[in-house]
C-alpha cells in the first residue's frame, strides 16, 4: 500500500492506492489537480475566480467551465435551502472576520449586511453587486471525485482518496471495503462508530473544528448566523460530491425533512444534535458505538 | 267544460306531473356521474390495516397526453411509508419511499479510537492547517 500525502485547500490530504504503487507521473497529475484546484478556486487565494468578482459592478460575466459547473451544484444547493446555503456567502465570511483581504475590523452585528444576488446561464454569471465566492460546502467532494477520476483512468482500482477527512474510496485488493470510524464533533480521540466504504464517498463535518468568536464555518446565509441545532453530520453516497452536498443540506434543513433531503443526493446519513442525540438513516452503512 | 272533462283534464296534469318527477329523478339515477375530466381517486385498505391512496391524472404535454399515477400508502398511524409514481403508458415505476423511511434516534457513546482494530482512515471533520489560522489574524487579539 502506497500513500501519497499533501496539503491543499487549507487541510492534509492523502491518497491510498493498494495493489499498485503510483507511479511518478500520476503523483504529479494528484498534486497538479490540487494545487490547480486551490488557486482557481479558494476564496482565500487572491486570483482565483472565487475572488475575480470582488470589485465587480453588477453585470453578467463569463467564468470557465469548471468554475460554472461547481456554481451550477451551489445554485442546487441554494434553491433546495431556499437561500439558506448560498455560494455569494463569501463577503458574510469576510465581515465577520474569517479570511480575505480586509482593512477593517471584523463586526459580529451583520443585520445591515445584504447578500448579493447572483444567477448563471451555462457559463455566464450575473451579479447584482461584487460578490465574494466560497465553494466549500461541496468544493472539496468534487475535487476529491475529480482526484479519484484521474486514477482511474490511470488504471488504478484500488484507491481511497482522502481530503482532510472527507473521501471516497472504491475498495482494498482483496476486494474488501475501506473501513473508517467516524470521530465523535468534538472529541478528537473518540468514534462515534465504523462504516464501509465500498465505492462510495463520505463528508464528515461538525462545527467544532473551524471556530472564532461566537462563529463557526457552517453558516446559514439567509439568516447570517451560524448553525446552531446541528453540531456534526456524516454523510455517505456514490460521490464524495453527492455527500458534501448532503451533509451541507443537513445542517440546514428541518429535521422533520432530513429522508427527503438526503434521499435526493441518494446518502444515508449520520445527524448529531446539540442536545446529544444521532438520528441516523436506516441502511446506514456501519455501526454505532452506541 | 263539463265536470268530467274537468276532472279528466286534472288527472291528466297530475299524471303528467307525476311522470315529470319520475322521470327527473328516474334521470339522475340513471345518468352516469360526470367525471371530472382526466383524474379520479381511490382509497384502498391493505392486509396490514394501512391505507394506499391513489390518484390517476391525466393532462396534456406537448404532442402527447401523459397520465401517471400516483399513489402514498399510510401506515396505521397515519404517516408516509411509500410514495410512488407510475407513468400509465410504460408502466415504469419510481418509487420515493426512501425519502420517507423511519430514521432511527441513537444515543451515542463512542470508543476510544485507541481501541479499534484495522481502522484504514478516521472520517473527520477536515483538521484545519495553518491556512486556518492565518485566514483570521484580527481575531487573535479579541
Amino acid at each position: 500500500m502506497q500513500e501519497l500525502k499533501f496539503e491543499s485547500m487549507g487541510t492534509a490530504w492523502s491518497v491510498l492506492a493498494d495493489s499498485a504503487d503510483l507511479t511518478e507521473e500520476a503523483r504529479q497529475a494528484i498534486l497538479d489537480y490540487a494545487g490547480g484546484f486551490d488557486r482557481r478556486f479558494s476564496r482565500f487565494l487572491p486570483d482565483s475566480e472565487a475572488n475575480a468578482f470582488r470589485n465587480s459592478p453588477a453585470g453578467t460575466y463569463t467564468v470557465s467551465e469548471e468554475f460554472a459547473a461547481l456554481l451550477r451544484i451551489a445554485k442546487k444547493l441554494e434553491h433546495m435551502t431556499a437561500g439558506r446555503f448560498n455560494a455569494a456567502v463569501g463577503g458574510l465570511f469576510e465581515r465577520v472576520g474569517y479570511g480575505g483581504a480586509r482593512d477593517t475590523l471584523p463586526e459580529d452585528d451583520v443585520s445591515s449586511y445584504s447578500l448579493p444576488v447572483w444567477s448563471l446561464e451555462g457559463r455566464e454569471i450575473t451579479i447584482d453587486c461584487p460578490v465574494v465566492f466560497d465553494v466549500g460546502g461541496f468544493g472539496k467532494g468534487y475535487a476529491i471525485d475529480r482526484t479519484a477520476e484521474l486514477l482511474k483512468n490511470r488504471g488504478f482500482e484500488h484507491l481511497l482518496v482522502d481530503g482532510g477527512g472527507d473521501m471516497y474510496g472504491t475498495r482494498k485488493r482483496g476486494g474488501e471495503p475501506w473501513r473508517v470510524a467516524i470521530q465523535h464533533p468534538g472529541k478528537e480521540d473518540t468514534a462515534a462508530g465504523m462504516l464501509e466504504l465500498i465505492d462510495a464517498g463520505l463528508a464528515v463535518s461538525d462545527t467544532f473544528r473551524r471556530r472564532w468568536g461566537a462563529w463557526h464555518h457552517i453558516i446559514d446565509a439567509k439568516g447570517k448566523k451560524p448553525v446552531r441545532n446541528v453540531i456534526g453530520c456524516a454523510a455517505v453516497a456514490s460521490s464524495a460530491c453527492d455527500a458534501d452536498c448532503a451533509t451541507s443540506l443537513l445542517f440546514l434543513a428541518s429535521s422533520e425533512t432530513y429522508p427527503a433531503v438526503a434521499c435526493e443526493f441518494g446518502s444515508k446519513y449520520l445527524i448529531f444534535q446539540s442536545d446529544g442525540s444521532a438520528r441516523m438513516s436506516p441502511g446506514w452503512p456501519g455501526e454505532l458505538y452506541e | 267544460m263539463s265536470s268530467a272533462k274537468r276532472i279528466g283534464l286534472v288527472v291528466a296534469i297530475i299524471v303528467l306531473a307525476g311522470a315529470f318527477v319520475v322521470y327527473r329523478n328516474y334521470a339522475r339515477v340513471q345518468t352516469p356521474a360526470t367525471e371530472e375530466p382526466g383524474s379520479n381517486g381511490t382509497v384502498e385498505v391493505l392486509p396490514d390495516g394501512s391505507r394506499r391512496v391513489s390518484a390517476t391524472v391525466s393532462f396534456d404535454a406537448p404532442g402527447v397526453v401523459e397520465v401517471y399515477t400516483f399513489s402514498l400508502t399510510l401506515d396505521t398511524n397515519g404517516v408516509i411509508a411509500d410514495a410512488k409514481t407510475e407513468d400509465a403508458k410504460t408502466g415504469e415505476v419510481s418509487s420515493h419511499n426512501e425519502a420517507f423511511t423511519k430514521e432511527l434516534l441513537k444515543v451515542i457513546k463512542g470508543k476510544k479510537l485507541s481501541e479499534l482494530k484495522n481502522v484504514d482512515k478516521i472520517g473527520t471533520s477536515s483538521l484545519t492547517t495553518s491556512a486556518f489560522n492565518s485566514a483570521i489574524p484580527t481575531l487573535q487579539s479579541f
